[in-house]
């Protein structure tokens, strides 16, 4: 559905200015014209169209449907045949082909009738009729709309893009002469796939730069090297690099959210060099690869937890995480084999160095002293606190994830309604094996819809009847047509004309004999096929037929079609909710899972449950507290709030093994390579808060809060006596 | 019979050109002149006579009625016999109302559309509106010794579609003939009524045209 002819169009809306000068000034016919030259004769532009132009479609139902009429007439032949052929039907036939021969469109009409005298190819299009009517009276002379259809992909934001520039110096041209006397506006998957496509590569620039710019200004503030920088940042590119093509590797391509979240990469990857830098700096340079060695297995198995968080980020299923998971995963394992086996052996410089970040060691002093005091407030604050995590409300509608996409879905609603009065987002899905099954269910469907109309569930319903219906049921109603024509109504028939004033002799015969079905590949080469190659998509194995609906109660809809087989309501906006739903509780998993498995692994490591408890309670308290904040703040949480819980645990964990571990033998060493590594990262994930994306600003915002506070609480929980 | 009819008046139609053989004069300044016979400032009421020779009809269809022009271009037309009908063009819009059924309809004017062709040549001409005429029609002009004749044919399609114009040297138009490529005519006899002021016509077509639009 997504990359059919649908997703291909787009839907401008042309409007007079609203400045006042030209309120009595119409649309003009020459205007409209002129730019539909224009824009047909942009490059991959299809073919444009005015929705409402009827005239075509008007014209088909005449020279087409005419050839058909013994055929197409009915869903219900039965039942509309018994009233045809009684006397009193017969008349009103009679009387209709009179009136439609007196009508303003009588020369029109004249050639149905010579073909179908009892007119049976207008008794499936009479619903069409009002409908038609309903649209040309709710025209609104304030704007004038059209359907543009591109060659290339909707989703081919490249092309796309050329082409929506294309369309708009079109206009410019045209409306040169007064600027303010038109207004163009466009919607369709193509202006979605763009702007998402422009958003996300804003993103991409904004966060590059400025967490590129934020981790440059650290490292040169606290290493004042720029022989060091030159070589940690080397490394990184060459893990980036890496990265990249580990992913181009395994996916054949690289999304834009997996470059924007590689920002956040070099913020992880960067904490083995610093940590091997910190306490290889501190020693002479023949202690250094022993050092670098000695450290390493922390590294690991912080390295490990961190990888044990991307790959839950992957599989939450969110579009584009499964990418960010290989190169995340990719990203950390090639990082900590270069700072293990090339960076030592890159630090060639003899002076020694002892790191000092502001404020750490006074915090490092401070929580030790006061240890239990600040311990019980902790606890404290947390005992109160939770009382107020009842409040905490997670997000139920998918679309809060977007809503720098707002201004996009306002427009296209806005636009939309200018043209149809179709719900969009919501329909009656059929589907069959092949066209002539999905056709044949549609036809179980139609009467309920019908139904539901007349009840008032739904104020009307488009699908394929009366354009199409199933083989079987043509020549169901061919036979049944046929055994209605006897002598004796046809007699009736003439008795009818006569009473009419009609030709006996051009209308007497009734020749309906034809055996030839209509067929849909037959329908699409028609102007008909604009208006309803948006109703049925025809797969290899299978075919789906859409049944658009206009305002409609959804229960009422959904409960008729729960017993109709290959029938399904479906609304876009349900889907995505449950989507939400899914991936909320899918991440929920994801996290107990990830966490199980890093205590797993710390159970192996440390052999004892305390010091497991000990080296993970940073994290945890540290994902606990955020909860603390939005319970107070009502911040709706998603799934990718819990996705991002999930990193802040991987990565606060590595602390806490560091803390724990502390090979260097220098807690205070140890703590000031950890405060580097906290803020690399907080930094890195930090910079996500310049994105628009919402996406990018809650994992933003949950991690970088989340390292942090990880960070500050590993000297209050995890005790440090002595050097083991 | 239904054959005859048409054949008698295609004839009918013949003998009536015949009938007016003079000489031809030049066409622009004809229509023009015409033109500036039929522009009136004041709203109007013309009433007509409608005759109607179908092929698929025993016999032949009459009907009458009244014809409202106002001043703001809409063209209204009541049909009174043989039972009530309305029909007004409006700029672009074309309406029409059954009040018997209550049908009502609604639909642009599309030039080239064979139906707008047959309705343009009243609004054209009622209004005055030579370009409108100019713009969809060919247009042969004739100046007979009694009466002036104009032939309208498509400009855009080749629907076999003929309008003739006509009405008395110096005067307005007073016979209308369309007559279809299959032969079908549809001759329309116009009187001005003047026995109504331009005030009470557009009071008259104030009402008709909230009647038929449904308001």
């Amino acid at each position: 559905m997504q990359s059919g002819r649908l997703s291909r169009r787009y839907l401008l809306s042309i409007g007079k200015s609203k400045d006042g000068k030209n309120d009595t000034q119409e649309l003009t016919t020459p205007f409209i014209q002129s730019l539909t030259q224009q824009l047909k004769a942009i490059d991959g532009v299809v073919d444009v169209w005015d929705p409402n132009q009827q005239a075509n479609i008007t014209q088909t139902i005449q020279s087409l449907y005419r050839g058909y009429a013994n055929s197409m007439y009915s869903l219900n032949a039965e039942q509309d045949l018994k009233h045809f052929f009684s006397s009193e039907g017969l008349n009103q036939r009679a009387e209709l082909v009179k009136t439609l021969l007196l009508s303003p469109q009588g020369v029109v009409f004249k050639k149905t009738i010579l073909q179908d005298p009892l007119l049976l190819t207008l008794k499936g299009f009479q619903s069409l009729g009002g409908r038609m009517q309903k649209v040309a009276s709710q025209g609104n002379e304030q704007y004038q709309n059209l359907v543009l259809e591109t060659r290339m992909a909707g989703l081919d934001a490249g092309q796309q893009t050329k082409i929506q520039s294309n369309i708009k110096s079109a206009f410019k041209a045209l409306n040169k002469s007064d600027p303010e006397k038109y207004t163009l506006e466009m919607t369709g998957v193509p202006i979605f796939a763009v702007a998402t496509q422009t958003l996300m590569q804003g993103d991409i620039t904004k966060v590059s730069i400025l967490s590129s710019l934020l981790l440059t200004v650290i490292f040169w503030l606290l290493f004042r090297s720029f022989s060091v920088m030159l070589k940690v940042f080397t490394l990184l590119i060459i893990v980036i690099l890496s990265s990249i093509l580990m992913t181009q590797l395994v996916f054949s391509y690289v999304h834009g959210m997996t470059v924007a979240m590689g920002a956040t990469l070099v913020g992880i990857c960067i904490d083995y060099p610093i940590h091997t830098i910190v306490h290889a700096q501190a020693v002479e340079f023949s202690e250094r690869i022993k050092v670098t060695a000695t450290v390493w297995p922390s590294m690991v198995l912080g390295g490990i937890t961190t990888i044990i968080g991307y790959v839950a980020l992957g599989s939450s299923g969110y579009p584009g995480f499964q990418q960010v998971a290989v190169f995340a995963s990719s990203g950390i394992i090639i990082s900590l084999l270069i700072t293990r086996f090339v960076l030592p052996r890159l630090m060639t410089e003899e002076k020694t160095s002892t790191l000092k970040v502001p404020l750490i060691k006074g915090w490092s002093y401070f929580s030790s002293h006061y240890r239990n005091w600040l311990l019980g407030c902790l606890i404290l604050f947390i005992a109160l606190s939770s009382l107020n995590l009842e409040s905490l409300r997670w997000m139920k509608d998918m679309q809060e994830l977007t809503p720098e996409l707002n201004y996009l879905k306002l427009n296209d609603k806005r636009i939309r309604e200018r043209m149809t009065s179709i719900e969009p987002g919501r329909f009656v899905m059929v589907t069959g094996e092949n066209i002539e099954l999905a056709l044949q269910k549609a036809e179980l469907v139609y009467p309920v819809l019908k139904q539901l109309k007349q009840s008032g569930a739904i104020t009307d319903y488009f699908g394929l009847y009366p354009w199409l219906i199933s083989e079987q049921k043509q020549k169901s109603n061919q036979a049944l047509l046929q055994s209605y024509l006897t002598q004796e109504n046809v007699e009736k028939w003439k008795q009818a004309l006569k009473n009419a004033g009609l030709s006996v002799k051009k209308l007497g015969s009734l020749n309906y004999s034809a055996k030839q079905t209509l067929g849909l590949t037959q329908l699409l080469e028609t102007p008909v096929s604009k208006l309803i190659d948006s109703r049925i998509v025809v797969g290899e194995n299978q075919t789906i037929i859409m049944i658009w609906l206009g305002q409609h109660q959804p229960e009422a809809v959904r409960l008729a079609m729960h017993n109709i087989q290959g029938a399904q309501y479906f609304s876009q906006r349900d889907m995505l909710n449950n989507m939400t739903r899914d991936y909320t509780e899918r991440a929920q998993l994801l996290l107990m899972i990830g966490v199980s498995i890093i205590i797993i692994l710390l159970l192996a490591r440390y052999k004892s449950i305390v010091k497991t408890v000990q080296t993970l309670l940073p994290a945890v308290l540290a994902a606990v507290l955020i909860l603390i904040i939005w319970s107070f703040t009502g911040e709706a949480i998603s799934f990718l709030h819990l996705v991002g819980f999930l990193l802040v645990i991987a990565i606060c964990v590595d602390y806490g093994i560091f803390y724990q571990e502390n090979r260097g033998g220098d807690i205070a060493l140890t703590y000031q390579a950890m405060a580097i590594s906290m803020l690399t990262s907080a930094v890195a994930f930090g910079s996500l808060i310049a994105a628009e994306s919402t996406s990018l600003r809650i994992l933003s915002g949950v991690v970088a809060l989340g390292v942090i506070l990880g960070f500050i609480l590993c000297p209050l929980i995890i005790r440090q006596t002595s050097k083991d | 019979m239904d054959g005859c009819t048409g054949s008698m008046n295609r004839i009918s139609l013949f003998v009536f050109s015949l009938c007016f053989i003079s000489y031809d004069i030049s066409a622009d300044e004809s229509i023009s002149a015409l033109m500036k016979r039929m522009h009136s400032d004041v709203a109007v009421k013309i009433s007509y006579q409608e005759k109607r020779t179908l092929e698929l009809f025993d016999q032949s269809w009459q009907g009458s009625g009244n014809m409202y022009s106002t001043a703001t271009g809409i063209m209204l037309r009541e049909q009174l016999q043989p039972r009530r009908l309305l029909m007004a063009i409006n700029k672009n819009d074309l309406f029409y109302y059954d009040p018997d059924k209550k049908i009502r309809h609604q639909g642009k004017m599309q030039e080239g559309d064979p139906v707008t062709l047959q309705f343009a040549v009243f609004q054209a001409l009622i209004n005055a509106d030579e370009e409108l005429l100019r713009r969809l029609y060919n247009i042969e002009f004739i100046k007979k010794t009694q009466r002036w004749l104009m032939t309208l044919t498509s400009k855009q399609t080749d629907s076999g579609l003929r309008i003739i114009v006509s009405g008395p040297l110096s005067k307005k138009v007073d016979t209308i003939i369309i007559e279809q490529a299959d032969g079908d005519l549809t001759e329309f006899m116009l009187a001005d009524d003047n026995t109504v002021t331009s005030e009470q016509v557009v009071n008259t077509v104030k009402l008709l045209y909230g009647e038929l639009i449904g308001e």
